[in-house]
């Protein structure tokens, strides 16, 4: 078994929306039945930074719901810029039966919307 | 209402639907859908139609030169669908979809910004933001489009409100042409008991554009009879 791990890219325009989601879906899609994780940046979870980047993250997000609807096994990590997220890609890497969450490792999320 | 409210996406079954309610409401309605039928909806109410493909910058073009220098509402409605299951999924489907539903609202919404001053956007999405089987490209588009929403509300505040509707299962032609048996199944899901109407997902569109939704910025409203709890 060999987790995938996805970082959310960095992109500046709307135009980059397409080749981003779609480089992302070819990668998950491709794993099989191996796991995934996807590690999101949390400013762009909580949809506090740049628009595209929103757009992105939350695609992203739309992107692991839908292809764990799919029996894949895949999860979405929501971390802050700067924090060592290692110990908890090791643990989505083998999830166990664990699919399509969003496990959030931010300041962020407390007293605002659940994504 | 002295601007002009753009909604696109209006010949569909649900944007004909949020173009009536509008244009009821009062709205000074501009009408852009790529086929031919927002001609005749626009004689109907009254009100000017453009032909655009909002995918291209023409398109844009088109549409922000109809709207004029001031938009009270924007009603990003026009979405396509093309499903399969993610290994039968072409490259060009995911394509076409994430463009129509999700880069050119965000495109047109940035497009008018400077003319939406005081203004509305709503970006319809959808309960299958949420997830659904062989939807992978539309769930995507439409999940971004609530991220889109929710930064746009706080980078755009205060001069202009953003907020999106998610509407669940809705009487369109899409479903009317799903066969009989599929379609019990759906509405069984749903907690209303019934499929809803566009008519339903047209009045959470004009409160939201209206004053009474003032106060409301950066909010997902679901208009799915309860599918999204349940």
């Amino acid at each position: 078994m060999s987790a995938l791990v996805l970082h959310q890219p960095a992109i500046e325009d709307f135009e980059e929306l397409e080749d981003a989601l779609l480089g992302a879906f070819r990668a998950l899609v491709a794993q099989g039945e191996d796991p995934s994780i996807v590690v999101l940046r949390s400013e762009d979870v909580a949809a506090q930074g740049e628009p595209v980047a929103a757009a992105l993250a939350h695609g992203l997000i739309g992107l692991v719901r839908a292809l764990a609807l799919e029996q894949f096994t895949l999860n979405a990590l929501a971390v802050d810029d700067g924090v060592d997220a290692d110990h908890w890609i090791e643990r989505l890497a083998d999830p166990q039966g664990l699919t399509g969450q969003l496990v959030r490792l931010d300041s962020r999320s407390v007293g605002r919307l659940a994504v | 209402m002295n601007g002009s409210t753009v909604v696109t996406g209006a010949a569909g079954g649900l944007g004909s639907a949020i173009a009536r309610r509008l244009a009821a409401d009062g709205h000074r309605l501009l009408l852009v859908d790529l086929a031919g039928g927002v001609d005749e909806l626009a004689r109907e109410l009254d009100c000017a139609a453009c032909r655009a493909d909002i995918t291209s910058e023409a398109g844009l073009d088109q549409v922000a030169t109809a709207a004029g220098s001031e938009v009270t509402a924007l009603v990003n409605n026009a979405g396509i669908n093309r499903d399969a299951r993610a290994t039968k999924l072409s490259a060009d489907d995911f394509r076409a979809v994430i463009r129509v539903d999700l880069v050119a609202p965000a495109r047109l919404a940035t497009r008018l910004r400077s003319a939406l001053s005081g203004g509305v956007v709503v970006n319809v999405s959808s309960r299958a933001a949420l997830g659904n089987f062989g939807q992978a490209n539309y769930v995507a588009a439409k999940s971004g489009l609530i991220g889109l929403t929710r930064a746009l509300a706080l980078r755009w505040a205060p001069a202009v409100r953003v907020n999106a509707v998610a509407p669940g299962l809705i009487d369109t032609p899409m479903t009317a042409a799903m066969p009989g048996d599929v379609l019990e199944k759906l509405v069984a899901r749903v907690p209303a008991g019934r499929i809803g109407s566009p008519e339903d997902v047209a009045a959470a569109v004009a409160r939201l554009c209206s004053a009474d939704a003032g106060y409301v910025t950066g909010q997902v409203l679901f208009v799915c009879g309860g599918r999204s709890i349940a």
